[in-house]
């Protein structure tokens, strides 16, 4: 899984009659350092996160495992919200 | 399959509820030589490793198999915690 901010919606009314209900999330890559990467995927929404959000993102095929992306064109789904990450020193 | 050092781990207790039980990692991914390879990436622990650990991960939707549940978003997840790499020179 990657660690994302979420930094906005997509709002699509034109798309894949199996994307309807969907929520899209734009979410920016992270740092360790929770510094924003350039890179961005958008991510449908399994757990309700929010703008400004801290999250985890499963790519590839494991994000259709779940209930609102099950035989879904979906390849990125937010699946946590973080509340703290623990970075040993060594 | 690959090499990483596990690096520390996160805590999320809002997730997707089949992940209930399940503990994730901050991995470095790392060559046979242990030097860093590319972005850290956060993988659920399957074998009780901790950090520090040198460990063997695997990635896309075959990291769901070593879980107890079946049918999680995971596409990450340590499978081993090495105890020696042997190198042929």
């Amino acid at each position: 899984m990657i660690l994302g901010k979420v930094i906005g919606t997509v709002w699509s009314t034109k798309k894949d009659e199996n994307l309807v209900g969907s929520k899209l999330l734009i979410v920016k890559q992270l740092g360790l350092d929770f510094k924003e990467k350039e890179n961005f995927v958008v991510a449908v929404d399994s757990v309700g996160a929010g703008e400004g959000e801290i999250v985890l993102v499963a790519t590839g095929s494991s994000a259709r495992q779940t209930n609102s992306t099950k035989n879904r064109p979906v390849d990125a789904v937010v699946m946590a919200i973080v509340d703290k990450l623990d970075i040993s020193s060594n | 399959m690959y090499f990483g050092k596990v690096i520390g781990n996160v805590w999320a207790t809002k997730k997707y509820e089949a992940m209930f039980s399940l503990k994730m990692m901050i991995v470095q991914p790392i060559s046979a030589e242990l030097k860093n390879l590319g972005e850290p990436i956060i993988a659920v622990d399957t074998v009780g490793a901790g950090p520090g650990e040198i460990i063997i991960y695997i990635t896309a939707s075959e990291a769901v198999i070593p879980l107890p549940v079946d049918f999680a978003p995971v596409d990450a997840s340590i499978v081993g915690i090495v105890d020696t790499i042997n190198l042929a020179n």
